[in-house]
């Protein structure tokens, strides 16, 4: 493999971690385990970030704690100092990995997709949790620190409607690896009625994915054409 | 009816309880022990301590969160972050229905905003971007924002920019203004600061349009940075101080009496 990456990826040991790093294989992959960590220090926190191209921010069922405060604590502040430090060290890419979850409380049967708004319940900290983790990568994003793929995953365990299978992730994940954020807004400026000016970018991009099939629950649209391609299992 | 106030012995509490005190039943709370002038109820509580909070919600009426912390990166978290979701838990387990949040203006309107635009109203989607302060509230306010959708909680958030006493126009570290210059774009006096939270507690549930509604806690100034119509239509706050000296020109000598006229 030519374009190797140097690709850093969050909550070593989780399930969500494991499935990254087998789609991620031919790539340089390093981990950390954020239990582990030196958060009181910037210099530690930012050496995990040296030579790195893309770091992968687990927000859901990456971390996990049975104290509520624990796990806002990590998926907020901790978040922020770990973004922080790739910032510090010119990480050019965050993935922020996140759930379609976070729109469990809309029936099946509505065309969700990336332009709802979450609708969840706050009793499952764990969605909280994923939720503020997006609107802290989002910031950093907004700041221009890095760009920023806010990637919300199906069921990558269970075959319910919102199931994505290993191989689906991999090739979007692939995909996704060389995605060129100014071709894409060239791309629409080629349409005369949405031409710009703009030099770069946007450094945002939400996405939803899961397999296709019928009655699946979540619309991936935005991402197959992104790629041109069918999100079939 | 009782009130909780959370970390009320900062910078807006002493405004605050001398806007509440003669009509409401307080138990104020921070980490800090209040001055000997105040004679009212305190409890000793960070507001981070989630069973604390929710304790000490017990029986009250309304909760309001003047708690902040801002230069140190894990007590912002923990105070504007956390605190929000300890405030909010202890909202819905004591089926309290209406909660006063606080913040600075950028947890809504950061520089992406108020580096570009004028108008600036506080219906706007939050831009904070990553200074520490504001992200930390603005995530705050996200917790806030949630449990208020779900468990129908009115969650009325002032946010405030620059305060300064009403006698000498001093921050509360006595960091003087100077005077007749170009203003930081909304200041207001700690005791119209003190009204308003007054203001979103009395304002009734019929004048909110929705159970989360924000407002910016500021006079109209002329330079029209921020829109504060909301907050005069809704809340029915007027501030008693408009703090002109800091906007308007010294005095001068005039020769000419049709100057800026026609």
């Amino acid at each position: 493999m030519n374009n190797k990456q140097n690709i850093l990826i969050s909550s070593q040991n989780s399930k969500m971690s494991k499935i990254f790093a087998e789609c991620l294989e031919e790539h340089n992959l390093s981990y950390f385990d954020e239990k582990k960590l030196d958060f009181s220090s910037s210099n530690s926190l930012e050496k995990i970030f040296n030579n790195i191209d893309l770091y992968i921010h687990i927000g859901y069922e990456g971390f996990k704690s049975k104290d509520p405060m624990e796990m806002i604590d990590y998926h907020t502040r901790l978040t922020y100092d770990l973004l922080f430090a790739a910032g510090r060290k010119n990480v050019s890419r965050v993935f922020s990995i996140s759930s379609l979850e976070l729109f469990e409380n809309y029936e099946s049967n509505l065309t969700i997709t990336e332009n709802w708004d979450t609708d969840f319940s706050v009793k499952k900290i764990e969605l909280l949790c994923a939720y503020l983790s997006e609107n802290v990568c989002k910031e950093f994003a907004r700041d221009k620190v890095f760009e920023v793929i806010n990637l919300r995953v199906g069921n990558l365990f269970i075959k319910d409607n919102s199931f994505l299978s290993k191989s689906n992730l991999k090739n979007n994940i692939l995909n996704l690896l060389e995605i060129d954020f100014e071709e894409e807004e060239k791309k629409k400026s080629k349409n005369v009625a949405f031409i710009s000016a703009r030099k770069t970018g946007a450094s945002w991009l939400n996405l939803h994915l899961q397999d296709s099939f019928t009655g699946q629950k979540y619309l991936t649209t935005k991402i197959e054409n992104l790629f041109n391609n069918e999100s079939k299992s | 009816m009782k009130i909780l106030i959370l970390g009320g012995t900062g910078m807006l509490g002493p405004w605050v309880i001398k806007a509440l005190k003669d009509k409401y039943q307080i138990l104020l709370t921070d980490i800090n022990e209040p001055p000997k002038e105040y004679q009212g109820d305190y409890l000793k509580l960070s507001v981070d301590d989630l069973d604390g909070v929710v304790k000490a919600a017990e029986g009250m009426d309304c909760i309001v969160n003047l708690a902040v912390l801002r230069h140190d990166r894990k007590l912002a978290f923990d105070v504007s972050t956390k605190g929000n979701y300890s405030m909010m838990e202890a909202a819905k387990q004591n089926n309290i229905k209406r909660v006063i949040n606080t913040g600075p203006h950028f947890q809504m309107v950061g520089p992406s905003y108020e580096e570009w635009d004028h108008n600036l109203n506080p219906d706007m989607p939050p831009q904070p971007g990553t200074r520490l302060y504001a992200i930390s509230k603005y995530l705050g306010q996200e917790i806030c924002k949630k449990y208020s959708n779900q468990f129908g909680i009115q969650v009325i958030t002032l946010l405030y920019y620059n305060m300064r006493h009403h006698l000498d126009l001093t921050t509360p570290d006595f960091e003087p203004t100077e005077m007749s210059t170009d203003m930081t774009p909304f200041t207001t006096s700690w005791i119209d600061c003190g009204e308003a939270v007054r203001c979103a507690v009395e304002v009734s549930k019929d004048k909110l349009a929705t159970n989360l509604e924000s407002f910016f806690i500021s006079p109209n100034l002329p330079h029209k940075k921020f829109n504060s119509e909301k907050t005069y239509d809704v809340l029915g706050w007027k501030p008693r101080y408009s703090l002109e000296r800091l906007w308007n020109k010294e005095l001068v000598r005039s020769n000419n009496h049709l100057e800026d006229s026609y």
